[in-house]
Parts: structure tokens; C-alpha cells; sequence
């Protein structure tokens, strides 16, 4: 079992309905790929410390993942590469889930 | 006469072995670069080995993910 976090941003101009819809999108993407959600976590509009596609802030998401599956980046990413309203994403692997630890 | 011996640093990890370092935690990340967005080397921060590689490594996955900057103007 591998233990991964999952951050990624979000546009800050998308409307509320579209939000959703990609929220949904990636979770689905990375459900169909092997992943199980163990916890999501909004961390809010943030300053990005650089331009991003001519964008100053973003929205940034956390989620907590676990896979079992060795290829389970490889092919979520060819889907949320072409994802719009996705400004940057990132798989960080871990020894132990931080949600583990406090409980 | 001044004593030009300097007090040598204590790394901040091994002596406070509650801090993290991670990715996320950019406001102690901020203290291992530089005002232009560098990683600082060894003998400024007074990090061990150890310590140092995991500052680098988190500092470079922030800087991914645009926590940290890579460069300023």
C-alpha cells in the first residue's frame, strides 16, 4: 500500500457550477485509476508565488490518497493534463498519511 | 580585540524534533531561502546532512506547486 498526497489547483474565475462538475471529474479520474480518497480538504484561495497561465490566485485542494496499483499516476495524469480549470497538480508520496497520525 | 571564533549553529530539526518538514509548511520553509527564492547552503542555515536534504527536497516540491517561488524579479 502507498500512501500519496494529491494537490492540485483550481482556476479562481470558474462559477460555481463548473467548480463542481471539475471537482467531480477528478475525483472520478482518480477513483477510476486505482486511487481511494481517504480525505478531502479545500485549503482555499491562495497567492500564487508565480503567474500561472496569466493567473495571480488559485484555488488549492488537498486530498489524501491510497493505492495499490503501480501505474495508478501515470494514467491519472494522462486525464488530468488535459483537465480545463486544473492550473497545476501534484502526487507527493508519503511513509504515513498525516491523518494517521492524529488519530 | 574582537574573537573571531563564531558560535557554531545547532541544526533546528535536531534540537526541535516537532517541526516537520514538509511541503505545505512554507512559512519554515521560508527560512531556508533566500530573499531572491534560493535555497540556502549549508553553512548559513546550520542544518545537518540529514536535515538539509529533506529542506531541499521540500523546498523544491513547493516550489512546484507554486507555494514558493522559483526566482523573484
Amino acid at each position: 500500500m502507498k500512501h500519496y498526497e494529491f494537490m492540485f489547483i483550481l482556476r479562481t474565475d470558474l462559477d460555481e457550477e463548473t467548480k463542481t462538475a471539475t471537482l467531480a471529474r477528478i475525483k472520478e479520474v482518480i477513483e477510476k485509476n486505482g486511487f481511494s480518497v481517504l480525505k478531502e480538504e479545500n485549503r482555499g484561495v491562495q497567492k500564487l508565488a508565480y503567474e500561472i497561465n496569466k493567473q495571480v490566485s488559485g484555488n488549492y485542494f488537498l486530498y489524501y490518497l491510497d493505492t495499490e496499483s503501480t501505474t495508478a499516476i501515470k494514467t491519472a495524469s494522462v486525464t488530468l493534463n488535459i483537465l480545463p480549470g486544473m492550473l497545476r497538480y501534484i502526487f507527493i508520496k508519503k511513509e504515513k498519511h498525516e491523518i494517521e497520525k492524529e488519530a | 580585540m574582537f574573537d573571531k571564533r563564531k558560535k557554531r549553529k545547532v541544526c533546528l530539526f535536531c534540537k526541535n524534533p516537532s517541526i516537520e518538514i514538509d511541503y505545505k509548511t512554507v512559512n519554515v520553509l521560508k527560512k531556508f531561502v533566500s530573499d531572491r527564492g534560493k535555497i540556502l547552503p549549508r553553512r548559513v542555515t546550520g542544518a545537518c546532512a540529514a536535515h538539509q536534504r529533506k529542506i531541499s527536497n521540500a523546498v523544491k516540491q513547493a516550489r512546484n506547486i507554486a507555494l514558493l517561488p522559483f526566482t523573484t524579479e
